[in-house]
């Protein structure tokens, strides 16, 4: 780097020979150039000030001559030197000025010594400034010839202040430097999240985590744990610590073996894009289609939540059969963490032997959650969905209906062990997708459409057990459905609407 | 008026600024919109037998400004310049375009973000492979590539240009691919071809052909390069000489991040109010080239393990040799930004006090020369 480095001597020398050491900020002001280096602009510049000592001359002599002891020498851009005097010396003007300009209590007054010198003054200012100009843009032009090297300085200064930043901020926030090499695998130890940690109150600590993938032992890692225990962190982190090592800064860990990683994926179960006025769900799924056909072995791909856009049961059998799918992949096998709640996914572990199960623990006391941020293995049972509302400070009568709730959806669900059947069915399904899938990509037909295909496939088999769950064998239901779906909104005025709402109202009143 | 009629029909969609004395005015649609956006009064003048004009200006001083904020809020700004000596002209001053601003081709200091490039993007639409160019005008730097349009959305997501050049008919394909909130420029057809572009290169460049660039093969790519060329010559911007070389920007040395990636990552701009992003944790750059190149480093992480392996040895060495940090960075802070200062000499604005910086910056390199010579480690 240090050859590549070009001082450039004599264009340095040249600036600092010609230039005045304390130039203007405008060229057009004048005084930009040295003196003494150039005679002419010298002269001309002697002249001005020759010419400015004269005028001081004429003063002295004029005071001299006719006494006005107050009597100045004065400039404006409308008639240029003029002398002033004062209303008490007003008397005193010899016969051979003229007057100008009358003033509250002076008088303004020219001579033909004075217009005379005025032009001579002014002459070589023009003149100077002229000249100063040109001297000036050759100046410049004689320093465009080295643009070339001054870029590449730049270039080289640009890269030597990052690597220097690089090495501050390693120093300063305790980052250790990766081990790169060419396997697939990544393996970091007290991994940290770079922005995160800086962001915690002052005196707590964040809480590092080992985090390992390996296409081969463990490709895909579910992750289980409560709302706000720190999936999210611990997903991005994994990201950033490869990206920081990739960029050839050093890392937030306390040791970490990367394999070079082509690509990054991460999607995010989408929840609060609702401005961008697009189903939400239906961006979710546009991303993550994009990663299905893109993937290689050197990919690492993050999901958070993938599918709690839409129902429970849709949300499960689409991240089931996403990870599924990358578990399955003909070619590639991508390193994946999988942040999901729901912990059936859980199950997937015992069906598929490189997906693994963690969760980050949390501590429960007296009916109340303590997040200890620390990724353990195995799965997790609880989704605290509920105590995290009570942190939020959730009225208690709310609360404790959403236990009750919870208590019962949890008994039919194992009661039944219908979850369980669906699933089956569910994996039976994609399994064959998959199988389809490959196909496809044997023959090396458009991938992409497969893919769409496949997800909104699952989609309306999912959406066949979604129907099933809410539907109620009661008659007065069964009467008001019919009742909303005979109805066309289209011709319905805002009346007949209201109408209508009293009317099913009725219904369920007389019921 | 007549004059001001003449010219402002060149410029259709620009916002014309008219130099009268020493005022630049606007007058109609033009006054109320500026009046609107530079909070400045509004007033009529009467304009022949019986109709009024709007009318809004401020003293030429006040350019640097106003400008910006003209061009920040998105518009173009054509500036028209008296082109003779008033005091020598009979009748009408002669007057004309002597520059137009838009937002993707500024060197004012403030319009543009010392911590952040500007660039100026061309883009020629293909039926299976999309060209796309990026100038910084006021960098100089200028790359081509070509590819998938995820690809492309791609590279828009990182370099995010401040304005698009597009075939004429291909806005609203534009849109829909790549969304709605860029500032878009068209050119006819004619301008989207590969003869007329690629003389355009190889006469700025004055080479016979683009293969010493390594961009012979992207002709896509060499076409939406072109466009941004005949752009610049549109718009009075003839000395360009500090553009001095196109590089390719090659799809298979970075990592890929996709943009919902960049974005959920919060890697240089982050949606929520308070949240940092990496960009912030990261940069302690000195000079704002190191800061606009780390930003390009953080969207652009290497996939190779050799120059990888290279920048961490660099930064080991730094950590361990802090005499030599210390030197490095003393040194850089003295130097400014001088890739910007050294487009300005390129262009002709620079004034003397920047001259006087550059001379600085490059007093300041011979120490960092000296250091890294000297240093055991080969690539410093």
């Amino acid at each position: 780097m240090g050859e590549q480095l070009n001082a450039c001597p004599l264009i340095t020398q040249k600036i600092g020979l010609e230039l005045n050491p304390d130039p203007p900020a405008l060229a057009a002001k004048g005084n930009v150039m040295h003196d003494g280096v150039f005679p002419e602009l010298d002269e001309l510049r002697n002249l001005m000030h020759r010419g400015k000592d004269y005028l001081v001359q004429i003063q002295q002599r004029e005071i001299a001559r006719t006494g006005i002891s107050s009597l100045k020498i004065g400039y404006n851009n409308v008639f240029g030197y003029y002398l002033e005097v004062t209303n008490t010396h007003k008397d005193k003007v010899p016969a051979d000025w003229m007057r100008k300009q009358t003033l509250v209590n002076s008088e303004r007054y020219i001579t033909e010594e004075l217009k005379e010198y005025e032009e001579k003054i002014l002459g070589a200012e023009e003149k100077s400034l002229e000249l100063e100009l040109q001297l000036f843009e050759a100046l410049v032009a004689s320093l465009a010839e080295y643009i070339e090297p001054v870029q590449l300085n730049a270039k080289l200064i640009a890269r030597l202040d990052c690597l220097l930043t690089f090495s501050m901020i390693a120093r300063k926030y305790h980052y250790v430097m990766p081990e790169m090499d060419d396997s697939y695998q990544l393996d970091i130890h007290g991994g940290r999240h770079a922005v995160i940690e800086h962001q915690l109150p002052p005196g707590e600590r964040y809480i590092p985590n080992d985090v390992m993938l390996d296409p081969e032992t463990q490709q895909i890692i579910i992750l289980t744990g409560p709302n706000m225990s720190g999936k999210s962190a611990l997903l991005r982190q994994t990201a950033l610590i490869v990206l920081m090592a990739q960029m050839g800064s050093f890392v937030p860990a306390d040791a970490a073996r990367i394999g070079v990683v082509d690509k990054i994926f991460t999607r995010v179960g989408a929840s609060d894009n609702i401005s961008s006025g697009e189903s939400t769900f239906m961006v979710e799924m546009n991303e993550t289609a994009s990663i299905l056909n893109n993937v290689s072995n050197r990919s690492l791909i993050l999901l958070d939540e993938i599918g709690r856009g839409t129902s429970t049961y849709d949300g499960i059998s689409i991240a089931w059969a996403i990870a599924e799918f990358l578990h399955e992949h003909p070619l590639f096998h991508p390193k994946i963490l999988f942040a999901t709640h729901y912990h059936e996914l859980n199950e997937m572990a015992t069906r598929y032997p490189r997906i693994k199960n963690y969760h980050i623990s949390i501590k429960e006391i007296n009916n109340r959650i303590i997040f200890l941020r620390k990724l353990e293995e195995g799965g997790s049972e609880h989704s605290f969905g509920i105590h995290v509302a009570k942190m939020a400070g959730m009225p208690p009568s709310v609360l404790e209906r959403a236990e009750e709730m919870l208590r019962v959806l949890e008994a039919k669900a194992v009661g039944g062990r219908r979850l369980t059947v669906d699933e089956k069915q569910l994996a039976v399904g994609s399994r064959q997708l998959a199988g389809k899938e490959k196909a496809r990509a044997g023959g090396s037909l458009s991938r992409g459409d497969s893919t769409k295909g496949g997800t909104t496939r699952e989609k309306q088999e999912a959406g066949g057990y979604q129907l099933s769950f809410i539907q109620l064998n009661d008659p007065l239901l069964e009467q008001i459905r019919d009742e909303i779906l005979k109805t066309d909104i289209n011709t319905l005025t805002p009346v007949e609407a209201l109408m209508k709402l009293n009317e099913i109202k009725k219904m369920l009143g007389e019921g | 008026m007549r004059q001001y009629n003449a010219i402002k029909s060149k410029y259709p969609d620009a916002l014309l600024l008219f130099r009268v004395g020493d005022f630049y005015e606007t007058f109609g649609q033009d006054a109320i919109l500026t009046s609107k956006l530079l909070d400045i009064v509004l007033t009529r003048r009467a304009n022949g037998a019986a109709t009024y004009i709007e009318l809004a200006g401020f003293p030429y001083h006040a350019l640097d400004t106003y400008l910006p904020r003209l061009v920040k809020a998105g518009q173009r700004v054509a500036i028209c310049d008296q082109l003779e000596d008033p005091k020598l002209a009979k009748k009408i001053v002669k007057r004309g375009v002597t520059e137009l601003v838009t937002p993707g081709v500024s060197y004012n200091d403030k319009v543009l973000d010392t911590r952040e490039n500007n660039f100026l993007a061309g883009i020629h639409l293909g039926e299976k492979i999309t060209g796309i160019a990026f100038l910084d005008v006021s960098t100089g730097e200028f790359y081509l590539s070509q590819g998938s349009v995820e690809y492309i959305d791609k590279l828009i997501q990182t370099f995010r240009p401040s304005e698009v050049l597009l075939q004429k008919n291909m806005q609203a394909h534009f849109r829909t691919l790549f969304g709605e909130k860029f500032y878009i420029n068209t050119f006819d057809d004619w301008v989207f071809t590969i003869d007329f572009t690629q003389d355009l290169l190889q006469k700025h460049f004055g080479t016979t052909s683009l293969k010493g660039f390594g961009v012979d093969d992207l002709p896509q790519g060499i076409i939406a390069a072109g466009a941004i060329l005949h752009y610049l010559a549109e718009t009075q911007h003839d000395r360009v000489q500090h553009i001095c070389k196109i590089s390719r920007l090659e799809e298979d040395r970075y990592v890929w991040l996709d943009k919902f990636t960049v974005r959920n990552l919060e890697l240089v701009s982050t949606p929520n109010e308070h949240a940092a992003t990496l960009l912030q944790v990261m940069d302690h750059t000195i000079s704002p080239m190191g800061s606009r190149l780390l930003k390009k480093w953080i969207l652009l992480p290497l996939k190779e393990k050799a120059p990888i392996v290279e920048r961490h040895q660099v930064v080991g060495h730094l950590m361990t040799h802090t005499d030599l940090a210390d030197l490095l960075s003393q040194q850089i802070r003295l130097m400014g930004d001088m890739e910007r200062l050294i487009s300005k000499v390129a262009v002709g604005r620079i004034s003397p006090r920047e001259i006087l910086q550059v001379k600085r910056a490059l007093e300041a390199v011979e120490p960092v020369k000296k250091a890294c010579l000297s240093s055991d480690l080969p690539f410093l």
